[in-house]
This record gives structure tokens, sequence and C-alpha cells, in this order.
């Protein structure tokens, strides 16, 4: 299974194909709970429940010409919406939002194009 | 009958109007010539052509004469009862020639021509043609004791000390209907005043005035045409707003690797700019100087460093500039204008350097504080920008070549290729040549 990003969402014209991402990917709510305890000791909470919309944290291992390939497809779509179906065949709608964006060099890969693997980490936003 | 008796001139040396010739009487010369010619038959012809065509000329001597007239009348008519084909033709030229009244000797022309032609060989469909001009006054009832009309058609040169004057006065009106079988053309200038209006004035002036001018040219053009030149085809086009979208993609294990980005079809929305279809281009690097620092940029070299290439963990950072924001309801909206800046940086650490080279780099460091610089780096690419950390420290890792230095250089990166590939170098090379060549030449 592979990872797939897809944009301008509804309008989708172009597709990239990435491997799936590394072990310890995340997914969390975005919610917020502030509490508030009054003089008598009642605990009391104010939610923000934000929708339920979740939060994605995905790093990539990928050869360098894949990885410019993300950076190109990001120069592109940073603001727009994406549509990506993950290693496990779900599908979310929302924005890419780490801010700087960083391809990190990670060492020599001589049978990947680039002959270098880069390391990405993408953070996620579902839109609603 | 002309004499040789000078004329008299006036106190300004201009001959005098011809009201003063009239006691001198044998000094005019007069030329009337009025002509009938009438041609009629009682018998039934096919075709009657009538043609009268008369020259009257007027020429009086040069010098010897002070006035000329020359009157010339005209009558034609024809008038067969059965023909099936009718010509009329008249031409009517008045022609003058002779000296202008300062005394240089300058052509003088008038041309005065009305043409009206009916040419028919056709019998199947009929042709009026009228060319009138018409000036009517009528005056009916015991309440309208005055009526006055005045049609003029003027066109009047009165120079006598410009060097170039051209005064144009023309109403054209042209309807060619070769195949059509409908069609009007009407230009119509009106004027109308009711008995209510004091005074109503249909204006159009054009005026040229000059006074210490030699040449000035004015025009004021009216123009009305219209004109068929073409099938009209009728069609009518509305915008629905209904495009369609097409992605596609292959997963294939090569696809996760490559710089294979699939691009489809989008005909609703095209704001975007989408990614290249092919990888930017990558250079090879230079196996001898894998990172050099330049300064200034874009311009000759001043300051140069030269470091080894660094180790992993660069950083290729790109930050781009949008909003983000959350609705109440928790939705999330970011937004970006494609002419906000997006800001690129270089993140770099170099191990093993000596301490000259560890010098020599805050040396630089120093020399070009806050100022833009050039760097090529390991791959070949060319960056143009600020080191935003100058106060980051070397640090001794171990002894001998063990210095360890980094820095962040922000800016943007050029695509153009190695150093020794002088074609990718275009817009970064000046090349000045000055040659002197003596040629001996023997004797």
């Amino acid at each position: 299974m592979s990872f797939q990003m897809r944009a301008p969402f509804p309008y989708m014209s172009t597709t990239s194909t990435f491997p799936s991402p590394e072990f310890s990917d995340s997914e969390g709510l975005t919610v917020t709970v502030n509490r508030m305890r009054s003089i008598d000791g009642t605990l009391y909470t104010y939610v923000h429940s934000k929708g339920g919309r979740r939060k994605y944290v995905w790093q990539f291992q990928l050869a360098k010409d894949k990885a410019i390939e993300m950076r190109e497809f990001l120069d592109s779509y940073y603001s727009r919406l994406i549509q990506i179906t993950d290693h496990l065949g779900a599908i979310h709608v929302g924005f890419v939002t780490n801010n700087p964006f960083e391809l990190i060099g990670e060492g020599r890969a001589n049978d990947w194009p680039g002959n270098e693997s880069v390391s990405i980490t993408l953070e996620f936003e579902e839109k609603s | 009958m002309a004499t040789d008796k000078t004329p008299v001139w006036g106190d300004e040396g201009f001959p005098l109007s011809p009201g003063f010739y009239e006691l001198i009487a044998t000094q005019v010369v007069e030329d009337a010539l009025v002509l009938t010619h009438e041609a009629r038959t009682a018998e039934r012809y096919e075709r009657v052509a009538h043609v009268l065509a008369l020259v009257s000329t007027g020429a009086v001597a040069r010098v010897k004469s002070y006035s000329a007239s020359s009157v010339l009348a005209l009558s034609q008519s024809a008038s067969p009862t059965y023909t099936e084909a009718i010509e009329q033709g008249m031409s009517l030229d008045n022609i003058v020639d002779g000296f202008n009244i300062v005394g240089d000797r300058q052509p003088c022309g008038n041309i005065l021509t009305l043409t009206q032609t009916v040419f028919s060989i056709s019998s199947s469909a009929p042709i009026e043609h009228v060319l009138g001009l018409t000036d009517e006054a009528i005056g009916v009832g015991p309440h309208k004791r005055t009526v006055n009309q005045w049609l003029a058609i003027s066109d009047h040169i009165s120079t006598p000390h410009r060097r170039f004057v051209e005064d144009t006065l023309a109403f054209v009106q042209f309807l060619p209907t070769p195949l059509t079988g409908n069609a009007s053309d009407i230009l119509a200038l009106v004027d109308e005043a009711s008995i209510t209006n004091i005074a109503h004035e249909l204006l159009l002036t054009h005026v040229a005035s000059g006074s210490k001018l030699y040449e000035f040219e004015q025009t004021l053009n009216l123009t009305h045409s219209n004109i068929l030149t073409s099938d009209w085809v009728r069609r009518i086009d509305e915008d629905l707003g209904v495009g369609h979208a097409l992605t596609w993609f292959r997963d294939d294990p090569c696809d996760r690797k490559n710089y294979t980005p699939f691009s489809g079809d989008n005909t609703v929305n095209t704001v975007f700019e989408e990614p290249p279809t092919t990888k930017p281009p990558v250079f090879t690097s230079n196996t001898e100087d894998r990172l050099v620092l330049y300064y200034p940029s874009h311009a000759a070299i001043a300051r140069q460093l030269t470091l080894r290439a660094p180790e992993f963990q660069d950083r290729d950072r790109n930050a781009y500039t949008r909003v983000s924001r959350e609705t109440r309801g928790g939705t999330l909206i970011v937004y970006s204008d494609p002419v906000w800046p997006s800001v690129r940086s270089l993140v770099v650490t170099v191990t093993g350097l000596t301490s000259d080279e560890a010098e020599s780099y805050l040396t630089f460091m120093y020399a070009t504080l806050g100022k833009e610089i050039e760097v090529r780096d390991w791959e070949g690419r060319l960056w143009a920008g600020v080191i935003v950390n100058p106060d980051n420290p070397i640090t001794q890792d171990g002894p001998g070549c063990k210095y360890t230095i980094s820095f962040e250089l922000e800016g943007k990166k050029f695509e153009t290729g190695n150093p020794t590939e002088e074609a990718d170098l275009a817009g970064f090379v000046l090349n000045l040549s000055d040659s002197a060549t003596v040629v001996k030449v023997s004797p």
C-alpha cells in the first residue's frame, strides 16, 4: 500500500505516490480542554471540540528525487486542500501545517534515485 | 472684343474691383452659349441613345483682360416611350484658369461636377435614382408673414498671404448593393424647428486657424457607414461554469522512488501552478571544492572561502507565508496569496576543519556580516543569501583537524550548474576583451 497525495481538492488533477511512512506515526485530536476550579472545589471544564477533526504526523524516508517531488508538490499546494490516502487506506482531506517544511539529508543511498536518502516529516490537519 | 488699355490700379498696388471698370466697357469679354439639343421620334425602337456633350470655354489673353465670364446652359432630355433600355448622361464642367490676384503665377482651379447616372438593361426590376438638391420656402396662411429659408453648401478659400491652404467640403453617400435583395443606407442631417421655438440651430463647425504658422492641418471626419461584407451566423455562447478534473496514478515501487508526479486535467480551477512534470536539474558535484562561499553576490569576487563538504543532516528548509485560522465550529481554513514570499534556507554543518580554516571562516563571517553572499554547495547548486547566525561558534571536538562549524543561509537558490559548466553560467559571467592587432605590411 502506498501513500498518496492528491490536490487541489475537490478538483484534483495531481497525484503523487510515496512509500509508506516510518513507524512512530501519530494520529490525534485537535481538541482543547480548559479547566476551571471554583472556590468550593467544583471542577468546570471548557472544551473546544473543533468538530472532532484530527491531526496526523508522518515521517518518510525518501529517495532524493522523491523528496524533491514532495517539495514541488507542497510548493504548489501548501495553501490548498489536499486529499491523502494513507498507508492504511484511510482518506483524509485537509492541509499540510508544518511550517517550515524541511528536507533533511540522512545518508548515502547509491541505488536510489538521487543517490541519497532524505527524511521528511509531514504534519497534516483535517479541515473539519 | 478686347483692348490693350492699361488697367486701373489701386493705392496698394492691387487692381480695383470690377465695379471700377464700367467706364472702360471695352475691357469686358463676354461669351454666352445656349444650346438646345432634342431628339424625338414617333417610331418604336428597341434602344435609343442620346448624348449631348458641350464644352464652353471663355479664355482671355494674359495681362490684357481683367474680367471674363463664361456661361454654359445645358438642357438634355431623352424620353422614348417604349424602349427597354435608357441611358442618359450629363456632365457639367466649369473650369477657370488664370492668374491669382497677387501677381505670382499660381495655378487656379475650379471644378464643379454634378453627376447623375441611371443605367439599366434589365426590365425585371424597377430602378429609382434621385439626386436632388431642394430648397423650398412655403408660406401658407395669414399668420405667417415672413418665411425665410436658406440652404447653402459653401466652400470658401480666401487667403492672399498663406503659403499652403487646402480646404475640402464633401458629402459622400455610397450604397453598393450588387446582390442583396434589400438594403438601406441613410445619411441624414436633420434640423427641425417647430413654431414654438424661437431659435433652433444645428451646427457642424470645423475651424482651422493659425496666425504665424506656415503649415497647419486640421481634420474633422464624420463617417456613417453600414457595410455588409460577410454572412452573419447566429451563435449563443454561455459559460455554465461546469468543468472536469481528472487525476490518475500508477502504484509501482519505482514510482515511489523516482520523481513521478502524475498530472491529469483540470478545467474547473486553473489559478494554481501544477508541480513540474520533470525533475528540477541536479548538477554534478565538484569533487575539489565542495562548499565555496563568495562575496559579494553577483559581482566580481572579493572574498572567497573554500570548505569541505558538509555532514549529513543538512536541511533544505522551505518556509511558506500563509494564514491559518479556525472558525467557531472548528473548521481549519488556510489562505495564501501567490505573491506572498516564501523563504528558503540551507542549514549545514562542516566538521574536520583545521584551525586555519576555522579562523578563515570567522574572518569571512566578520567581513561579510549582514551582507549577501553566494554559496556553491556540494551539488553544484548556487545559493544567494545572508547567513543569519554568524554568532554560531566554532568548536574543537578533538585534537588536530577537529574543528566544526555550522551556519544557516537564508536566501534563494538559482537553477544553475557547476561553475565548470560555462553554459549554465549565463547571466553571471562578464567577459571583457581588449585587444590590439598590428599588421605589418611589407613595402
